[in-house]
């Protein structure tokens, strides 16, 4: 497993966290607040979904650099 | 009875010296231009005295030389083997395979004539 | 309605189902047919993370603070991406130091300290009973739910106490499955595919509850969206709905990655189950996957039980009961039941072995009067402390159960059993990644730790329980409002737990970095700090016992704790790698102590194993100092040996090449031979000739004239064969070293071509021979030396004359243009040549056939010198076959460079 790969799994890791958390969540609260009822949960879960399908790409195509 | 002497030579002019010189030295002179025509000319009477060239294009000299040893009849045969290779393997090679004397071209006709009388112990 | 009897009969069929697939799972695994080696086995076992706590304790949650429950499966989210890095180096490291548990694996870290692995487990052991309590507590509750529902439960008496006796069959599960091998390393194959198989019940149970729920009682999402929002209850999925501010989410969700990290139940299906490291690629988006999709329908089932104005931990029983549907209330109990159980099986055979080889095992090592050390089989001591340990702890989490937890909700004590296992975390994440991390800062971080979470969570739930005095919550410790426990240092506005996880964590993390910095390593814990954190390095290079003992001593310690049979296989296995077998007298090298160590490490870890080790090895203990320089010689001595290695591959490959210039040396030099005997031997003929014929002319002056003139002509044409032959050595010789004179001119080809044949007139009509010739160009222009190419054409003409036969002989001669080349093409009706012969006959005295012979006229070297020429003028000279029948020799002369750009 190369550095590089790793590398961009960590960067992704953050990135979810960041998506995950403070301070993104303030701006979707808030636009969910004013207008969308509802787009709380919808965010939280389609990112969880970008993160699972961006983690499977990675560790996917990795394997397919090895061979 | 006059004593039979075998040419072998793909040289035309080599074969046409050593028949006249072994005509004049008073031998009976057959020729053959190649190995195949040596062995068959052996086969119908072994002659006392083959005059034999190593280097000929398909059957050498080496192999006439062995075949006729093989032959019971060639046993008593006298061999000379003519080389234009001077090279001592293979003088080691001829006389390995039966061959009486080993004569390096070119040589000196009175010496091969006298040789080869007195192979036949005709002084 | 639901007969009481067909609940318990359920629970009790789908246990015995475990049993079965456990059993069937450890059959296979014996005859050497692993089940459990599958990517898919090995997510669906690490799904052991959701627990009751997911299947009950999250709806109940999210029905009254929305989304509040999602930190716990964000964070595991983020840690499973990571998997490759974290995972992945963990894996290493256990695998090539025999780590049994998670204690095991921080106290080897820090220099095999059986202090901290006392420590660890004791916090793990805290952190885990409230959790199994969690489990029975969620069993029973769903228990009850459905009894209550049950008109007939008068008719069938009082239950007798269903939570206990899950609590039994639990211990009995565990133990038959969990404690089978002494070797802790060794897979329980049968455990993890029955928890995967839960895995597999839980993820359906819970779709299947949801479904019924979304569409059986609802018109689907938007349906129960819409139903809320109407009933004025939007806001439960705003962000304020979870009673949260954005430090407790972050928190939580920092919370439960360290914990999905540190719990001892995910490291045994992790890492100690793990049959192959490369299962970690496809878990790595497998599992988030799993807690995705299991988490679906949380929301819609919870906003379903917010519409009906019902909520609590038993939301999933009880929506499909006020819907009148006993069959997806079962479906939800053996969800949950299957979510409980899975929990609560591999965290007590987890930590069983921790128990045992961390705490008691050492702790009983240490007294002497027990004289354990002269025991002759320990083996069966540790199966049984492994199953004691296992059966208390179900009885404590069934004492705790019933003590305390009662009246609590679920998710509060699983936060509170998170933050106790969190605090294990600074010692992994340091452990591998700080060099410097050190025993003294892991022990001080831990105890801090532990201490703080004890003091703000412990303490508060003990005065809710009714056993402190409310007093200390309000004035603090001694009085003191600083130490409020839930407002230590005056941080108040955080949940109860955001607030002990920011200390504990916090005093953990700073203390374990000063008693780091603060502190000198011991020696082995800077010896296994370097294990640890280079771990991709240092696999091969840790032979490093420098005592004395002998091969028997060591024999003995495996048989103790292994068993005679496996000790001996041991041995016998590693007699045969080496080749040679190991004698009971010798003295045993440092290859084979560490082999003992690690074998017994995987039984008894790695403190006890090194105790007991110690025990029976005399000789120095190794001092700081060597035992640095030790592994800087290893790892000097690696490197070195790299270098030499390819040094040597070098050499290998120099002296290949050297060898292969040899041979083509030697083969030079025979065809160098070859080539002067060939010489001597077309010289030594006519010379033959001459003498033969001057000494026969000399002895025999009364020859007739007309012989005499015809041996004199012999001796003149032979004269001239021996000239010509060396002209054509002399030349080839000459081109070939390069000391050839050309004189080179423009010429044009076709003028060459013309007097060639012009002067080869005679010869050809003296031989009969009819030569035709055809010009392409009128002109051609060509930049040459014009006596060599004009030698080529001769020489190319008396070669076809040679061949053709002796009657009506024919010659053809072409010129022709092609491009930016000239073609001149040689052709006769003789015998041609064959395609294998055509290049060679390019080559130094390689003529065809026997009827050359005949015409003592060439000399085997012009085709040779052909080439050579039309070469050096960058043409080119091949032979293919003619239109007459015969040979065509061709050859090619490029276009004057200064006609070709004149053509442009």
């Amino acid at each position: 497993m190369t550095d590089g790969r790793e590398r961009i799994l960590l960067v992704l890791a953050v990135l979810a966290s960041l998506a995950f958390g403070y301070p993104v969540l303030v701006v979707v609260d808030a636009l969910a607040v004013c207008c969308l009822p509802g787009l709380l949960p919808l965010y939280l879960f389609l990112i969880w979904a970008l993160v699972i399908g961006l983690a499977a790409l990675l560790v996917v195509r990795r394997r397919e650099g090895r061979r | 009875m006059g004593k039979r002497v075998l040419v072998v030579d793909d040289e035309p002019n080599i074969v046409l010296s050593l028949e006249f010189l072994m005509k004049k030295a008073g031998f009976e002179v057959e020729v053959a231009r190649n190995g195949q025509e040596a062995l068959e000319a052996i086969a119908r009477q072994p002659p006392d005295v083959l005059l034999l060239d190593v280097m000929m294009p398909e059957m050498d000299g080496f192999e006439v030389c062995e075949r006729l040893r093989a032959d019971p009849r060639g046993r008593a045969t006298k061999v000379v083997m003519l080389t234009a290779r001077g090279r001592d393997s293979e003088r080691q090679r001829g006389l390995a395979l039966g061959a009486d004397v080993y004569v390096t071209k070119p040589f000196s006709t009175r010496e091969l004539v006298a040789r080869v009388k007195a192979m036949l112990g005709e002084g | 309605m639901i007969g009481t009897l067909v609940a318990l009969l359920l629970s009790f069929a789908y246990l015995a189902l475990l049993f079965g697939i456990a059993n069937y799972g450890d059959r296979s695994a014996a005859r050497g047919d692993t089940l459990i080696g599958s990517p898919l086995v090995y997510t669906l076992s690490l799904a052991v993370y959701c627990s009751a706590w997911t299947f009950f304790g999250s709806v109940g949650l999210a029905a009254e603070a929305g989304v509040a429950f999602l930190p716990i499966y964000l964070g595991p989210t983020v840690v499973a991406v990571l998997f490759p890095i974290l995972h992945g180096k963990i894996l290493t490291i256990a695998k090539a130091y025999g780590i049994t548990s998670i204690a095991d694996f921080i106290a080897a870290r820090y220099g095999k300290s059986s202090l901290l692995g006392g420590l660890v487990t004791l916090v793990t052991v805290l952190g885990t009973i409230p959790y199994i309590s969690l489990q029975l507590k969620a069993v029973a509750n769903s228990l009850d739910t459905i009894f209550a529902a049950s008109l007939d439960q008068q008719a069938n008496g009082p239950v007798p106490e269903p939570a206990l006796i899950v609590t039994l069959v639990l211990a009995a599960f565990s133990i038959l499955f969990g404690t089978r091998h002494i070797d802790a390393t060794e897979h329980h194959e049968g455990m993890v595919l029955a928890i995967a198989f839960e895995s597999l019940v839980k993820l359906a149970a819970f779709i299947a509850v949801g479904l019924f729920v979304t569409y059986g009682m609802f018109d689907g999402f938007g349906d129960i969206f819409g139903r809320l929002v109407e009933g004025g209850r939007g806001e439960l999925l705003t962000f304020g709905a979870t009673g949260l501010g954005y430090v407790d989410w972050v928190t939580y969700t920092l919370l439960a990655a360290l914990a999905f990290l540190a719990l001892p139940r995910q490291f045994q299906v992790a890492v100690i189950e793990n049959v192959d490291k490369d299962h970690l690629r496809t878990a790595t988006w497998m599992f988030p996957l799993y807690l995705l999709a299991i988490n679906i329908f949380v929301l819609p089932v919870a906003m379903a039980g917010a519409v009906l104005g019902r909520g609590g931990d038993t939301l999933m029983l009880d929506l499909p009961l006020a819907a009148g549907s006993q069959t997806f209330a079962l479906v939800a109990y053996i969800g949950g039941l299957s979510a409980a159980t899975a929990m609560v099986i591999v965290a007590t055979i987890a930590v069983s072995t921790m128990i045992s080889n961390d705490l008691v095992m050492p702790a009983l090592l240490r007294v002497e009067r027990l004289r354990l050390g002269q025991r002759h089989d320990l083996s069966a001591l540790v199966l049984a402390i492994r199953r004691a340990a296992i059966f208390l702890q179900l009885l404590a989490g069934y004492a705790f159960f019933r003590l305390v937890a009662e009246r609590i909700e679920l998710v509060s004590i699983g936060l509170i059993s998170f933050a106790a296992i969190a605090q294990l975390a600074p010692l992994i994440l340091f452990g591998l990644f700080w060099r410097q991390a050190s025993l003294t800062g892991a022990l001080w971080g831990l105890t801090a730790g532990f201490a703080v979470w004890f003091f703000t969570l412990i303490l508060p739930a003990l005065v809710f329980a009714g056993w402190l005095d409310p007093a200390i919550l309000e004035e603090g410790l001694f009085g003191l409002s600083l130490l409020r426990p839930q407002a230590l240092f005056g941080l108040e506005g955080l949940t109860p737990v955001t607030h002990a996880v920011l200390w504990s964590l916090g005093a953990n993390t700073l203390l374990m970095v000063v008693g780091s910095l603060a502190t000198r390593p011991s020696d082995l814990g800077r010896l296994q700090a370097i294990l640890f954190v280079d771990v991709e390095q240092r696999q091969s290079s840790t032979r490093l016992w420098r005592g004395e003992t002998r091969v028997a001593a060591l024999q003995d310690l495996l048989v103790r704790f292994l068993g005679r049979e496996r000790a001996v296989r041991v041995f016998a296995r590693e007699a045969l790698r080496r080749g040679r077998s190991l004698r009971a007298g010798d003295r045993a090298d440092a290859e084979l102590v560490q082999l003992a160590e690690r074998q017994l490490a995987r039984a008894i870890g790695a403190t006890s194993a090194r105790l007991m080790v110690a025990s029976i090895v005399r000789g120095e203990v190794i001092g700081p100092d060597a035992l640095l320089e030790i592994l800087d010689e290893t790892s000097q001595a690696i490197e070195y040996s790299q270098k030499l290695e390819q040094k040597s591959r070098e050499l290998e490959r120099l002296t290949d090449e050297l060898r292969r210039a040899n041979e083509r040396l030697r083969q030079l030099d025979q065809l160098k031979d070859d080539f002067i005997a060939t010489v001597s031997h077309e010289l030594r003929t006519p010379l033959t000739s001459i003498r033969s014929f001057s000494e026969i002319l000399l002895d025999n002056p009364e020859l007739p004239a007309e012989q005499q003139r015809h041996f004199v002509d012999i001796i003149a044409r032979e004269s001239q064969r021996l000239t010509r032959l060396i002209d054509d050595v002399l030349d080839l010789s000459k081109i070939e070293s390069g000391r050839m004179e050309w004189e080179v001119a423009d010429h044009d080809l076709r003028r060459i071509v013309e007097e060639a044949v012009g002067a080869s007139e005679g010869l050809m009509r003296e031989s009969g021979i009819q030569v035709t010739v055809e010009y392409g160009v009128r002109r051609a222009p060509v930049r040459c030396d014009g006596d060599r190419i004009t030698q080529v054409m001769l020489n190319l003409l008396s070669n076809a004359a040679k061949f053709v036969p002796v009657r009506g002989g024919r010659i053809r001669v072409e010129l022709r243009g092609l491009g930016s080349e000239f073609l001149v093409r040689v052709e006769d009706n003789g015998p041609g040549v064959p395609p294998p012969m055509r290049e060679a006959i390019f080559e130094k005295f390689r003529q065809i056939g026997g009827s050359m012979k005949d015409k003592p006229h060439g000399t085997g070297l012009g085709l040779a010198i052909c080439r050579e020429i039309v070469q050096h003028f960058d043409g080119r000279i091949w032979c293919e076959e003619g239109q007459l029948g015969g040979a065509a020799i061709c050859f090619t002369l490029p276009v004057r460079e200064a006609e070709l750009r004149a053509a442009e």
